[in-house]
């Protein structure tokens, strides 16, 4: 799913000259206010360590995306920088420039991502990048996470590095029935996905393996359909207090369930209300920011996650995305032509 | 030639005429100089009217008080009474100030025994002292862990300052003598009655010996913690540096009816469906004057303390290995997962030696100096008695490093670098919640992150900084961002906790950092209103004190910077 937001961001910058910026968002009447959301962005991108990591990177690059309609050039600029500096000899990506050289395909993946936002996917050697993540795939279909032997192959893992060979174009690398074999093990009895075989099912999971089954074309009707009914029950779990130790409470747990649910095309057949009551539950009126889960403090991947949630709930006027059927962008999910002013 | 008789003549008649006779001129009257009834002849000194005889010591002077080759009475500020007591007299107990003698009268409020009796103050009423008293919390915020009965990161170990000062004396008196008042704190929701009844805190209490930590109840029954500290007490002077502590209480996040439904906002990760607790207790701190017990001074500061956020990750953890998302099976699991990286399976030591596993002590072999202790105290042992060797590594540094490097942890959480609230508390608890937060993002340095003071784990690691954790070379400077703090003059360099928490300044050092501005990550004013409270009462705003009224009586009641 972010892969389909970063394209339509991607496609947004692209028609900005041609159709103009989307307007800052305008106040909303339940006390949301997204344009003070937006200067605690640029608040944060003016912090000597911004962007701190390539992660933060992608969060701040999307949400100016989103926000704004543009990233402005200095921002750019430093996020260009800092990511394109984070690749490793060995081509994969560490959190940051400076510090740690252990790169994993978690950090390439939204250092590709971040890139894609930027417009600027060939500012690194695409060439090692491939070789890195292919090095790392396994017999089973799965992705190790990095290189060592202690590094095991995961849910996430092969999520993330499926995702960012579909950003490098070179999914030819895999063999997609037996990535969909391995992702379809994590099944769980309850119908959505856990992060290992057996374990307990999660949002963060059945997100991860909806998107990665939807690039290897293993999503069949009834898989999806399972896959929904999970979804819904975890939507009633959202705001919950102490709920399965808190898990479905939070800014993030929302986020993998939008990003699912978008995914199977299934986002307005449910109870969207619901989740966008939580997700602005989680509002800092002191700063404009967002918790990641209730009673907490705004903390700035939180802040993307409620962005991205409203976005996909069509609560933020996004300009509709332009780009040819069949190109990369074929996979963005059409964005609501007739977007009204949030109602949050 | 013939005599003249004129002038005996003259004289005889003047004699004559004066009505003296001739025979009295002879014998004139004696002279008294001094006036003290001696004459001339008489008096050994006819200008001094104290003497006219020699004393014992044949000296024209006084007896000596002890007689001649008796005692020798001190008299240094002359104001008639010795410092040598006895046969010299009522003892002068300051000899160096004519105004402090036996005979004088007690000065209320100045801490002296002016009358020289050994009572300060005495027959002084309360109401003539005029004193405030500000305290804080060391951290701003404390972890407690539940699942004692399985393994401790932390116990439950909160810490409280305060500063006293008297006003109304000319300039205000930083008080610190224990014999001059007495600090009293009370931990208000935490009883012993409270905390007995707490599952998680009974189990504590089970366990508190096993971890060689002592009995968890006192002689007197009353819950205590490592140091002895007990929910409520005395706190500690810390004479001629102006402040008071209590170190060590065993505080607990809240769950009993002591803390109202809006308190309760800390999720308890282990249970569903389980109450939820108050993790911002109410620290009672009340300051008596310890000649007339009449109480000073009162004032509440927060005492923060929640479990920490390890629990949902580890759970989740648990449960995605298949196993009952339980702390006994997270236990289980982070034992294989510790013998696989370093060999020893933690989950199978039985420290206590009672045939069960646990409880054990992570840092027991990982030196953790938030403990106290400066190097690992070791002594587990492997199944067959074996002594387990400590780590190179500290708890931070395995901590930290382990979590930041691993990759199958970062798939789970790929900000575990930067966001600090993953961990530190979690569970609905804001520990970063002072005033750096409220930022609104239009200042130039824009928002405050936690990495902004703490730094990114990657950078942390890579510096090796969590190999000397919990030290001023690793913890933030104020004096990063804000010039001419002060921070560091005065600066007790204690090692520990870094420089803010020990720094002072403000006219001659005697003025806590954390008193005006607030306990780390609490600081004023506090997106908490509960923190902000001592100071609105103390100056009416939540900001750090500046309104110079508040310590000095009669200066400025405007709000400015004061002097640091």
């Amino acid at each position: 799913m972010q892969r389909l937001i970063a394209s339509a961001a991607f496609a947004l910058l692209f028609s900005v000259s041609l159709q103009g910026f989307a307007q800052p968002p305008p106040t909303a009447s339940s006390g949301v206010q997204l344009d003070k959301t937006l200067e605690l962005f640029k608040g944060w991108s003016g912090r000597k360590s911004f962007p701190d990591s390539v992660t933060f990177a992608y969060y701040m690059a999307y949400s100016f995306t989103v926000l704004e309609g543009k990233i402005a050039p200095d921002v750019r600029s430093r996020l260009l920088e800092f990511v394109s500096g984070s690749q490793q000899s060995d081509g994969g990506f560490a959190s940051n420039p400076t510090y740690g050289t252990n790169s994993n395909v978690i950090y390439t993946y939204y250092a590709l991502e971040t890139l894609m936002l930027l417009g600027a996917q060939d500012a690194i050697d695409r060439d090692k990048t491939i070789a890195f993540v292919g090095s790392l795939v396994q017999a089973d279909g799965s992705i190790k996470p990095a290189a060592g032997e202690d590094a095991r192959a995961t849910l996430a893992s092969t999520y993330y590095g499926v995702a960012s060979l579909h950003l490098l174009d070179r999914l030819d690398v895999l063999d997609r029935n037996k990535v969909a074999a391995f992702v379809s093990e994590h099944q769980t009895s309850v119908d959505g996905f856990g992060m290992m075989r057996s374990g307990a099912a999660s949002p963060q999971a059945t997100y991860m393996a909806v998107h990665t089954l939807g690039l290897v074309n293993g999503l069949n009707a009834d898989l999806k359909a399972a896959t929904i009914q999970y979804l819904e029950r975890a939507i009633d779990l959202m705001g919950v207090k102490g709920a399965h130790y808190g898990h479905y409470s939070t800014m993030q747990a929302a986020t993998h369930i939008v990003s699912a649910l978008s995914e199977l095309g299934a986002l307005s057949e449910v109870d969207t209300d619901r989740i966008e009551r939580f997700v602005t539950s989680l509002y800092v009126t002191e700063n404009g920011g967002f918790g990641p889960s209730a009673g907490l403090g705004t903390t700035p991947p939180s802040t993307y996650q409620a962005v991205f949630c409203l976005s996909k709930l069509g609560k933020i006027d996004v300009p509709r995305r332009e780009g040819k059927q069949g190109d990369r962008n074929s996979n963005a999910t059409p964005v609501k032509e007739d977007i009204q002013p949030a109602s949050l | 030639m013939k005599k003249s008789y004129k002038p005996y003549a003259a004289l005889c008649t003047a004699v004559f005429i004066l009505g003296l006779s001739p025979f009295t001129l002879q014998a004139a009257k004696p002279v008294d100089n001094d006036g003290d009834g001696y004459h001339t002849k008489q008096d050994c000194n006819d200008s001094d009217p104290s003497v006219w005889s020699l004393n014992s010591c044949g000296q024209c002077a006084p007896e000596p008080p002890g007689g001649c080759g008796g005692t020798t009475c001190t008299d240094a500020d002359l104001d008639t009474y010795a410092t040598e007591g006895g046969s010299c007299g009522p003892v002068d107990c300051d000899d160096t100030d004519s105004s402090i003698n036996p005979a004088a009268s007690e000065v209320c409020g100045d801490q002296v025994d002016n009358n020289c009796d050994g009572n300060i103050n005495e027959g002084c009423s309360g109401a003539s002292r005029d004193v405030i008293v500000m305290a804080t919390n060391d951290l701003g915020m404390h972890c407690a862990c539940p699942g004692a009965e399985y393994f401790l990161l932390l116990p439950p170990f909160n810490t409280l300052r305060a500063q006293v000062i008297e006003r109304g004396l000319g300039s205000p008196v930083v008080l610190d003598d224990p014999n001059d008042i007495r600090v009293e704190y009370n931990v208000v929701e935490n009883t012993d009655a409270n905390l007995q009844a707490d599952p998680y805190y009974a189990k504590w209490i089970e366990m508190m010996p096993k971890y060689g930590f002592g009995p968890a109840l006192n002689a007197d029954g009353k819950i205590q913690g490592l140091t002895g500290a007990t929910l409520d007490g005395e706190m500690h002077a810390k004479t001629g540096e102006g402040w008071w502590e209590i170190v060590g209480v065993p505080a607990f996040p809240d769950v009993s009816n002591a803390s109202s439904p809006g308190e309760k906002v800390m999720i308890d990760p282990l249970s569903e469906g389980a109450p939820d607790r108050n993790p911002y207790l109410t620290g009672n701190i009340k300051v008596y004057d310890q000649v007339t017990n009449q109480l000073l001074a009162e004032t509440n500061t927060v005492v923060p303390v929640a479990f920490g956020g390890c629990c949902n990750c580890h759970l989740q953890v648990t449960a995605d290995a298949g196993l009952p998302p339980t702390p006994e099976n997270s236990f289980l699991l982070m034992g294989q997962l510790h013998e696989r990286d370093s060999g020893i399976n933690i989950a199978e030591l039985d420290p206590d030696g009672d045939g069960t596993v646990g409880p054990v002590r992570c840092s027991v072999c990982h030196l953790d100096p938030a403990m106290g202790e400066s190097t690992a105290p070791g002594g587990y042992t492997d199944s067959e008695g074996n002594p387990l060797p400590t780590s190179v590594y500290t708890f931070s540094d395995v901590l930290h490093r382990w979590h930041v490097e691993n990759p199958t942890v970062i798939g789970y959480e790929p900000d575990l670098a930067t966001n600090c609230y993953n961990c530190h508390p979690g569970n609905g608890v804001n520990c970063y919640r002072g005033h750096h937060v409220n930022k609104d993002g239009s200042g130039p340095g824009g928002e405050l992150w936690c990495t902004d003071c703490h730094g990114d784990l990657h950078q942390r690691v890579a510096e090796g900084q969590l190999e000397a954790p919990w030290s001023d070379t690793t913890l933030p400077k104020c004096e990063d961002c804000h010039r001419r703090t002060g921070e560091g003059g005065g600066y007790l360099h204690m090692g520990i906790f870094g420089q803010y928490l020990n720094s002072r300044g403000h006219k001659n050092d005697k003025i806590l950092c954390s008193t005006c501005h607030g306990a780390p990550h609490a600081l004023y004013p506090s997106t908490l209103a509960k923190d902000n409270q001592q100071n609105l009462n103390l100056q009416g705003l939540a900001n750090p004190i500046g309104v110079c009224d508040t310590c000095h009586k009669g200066k400025s009641s405007r709000y400015s910077k004061p002097q640091h």
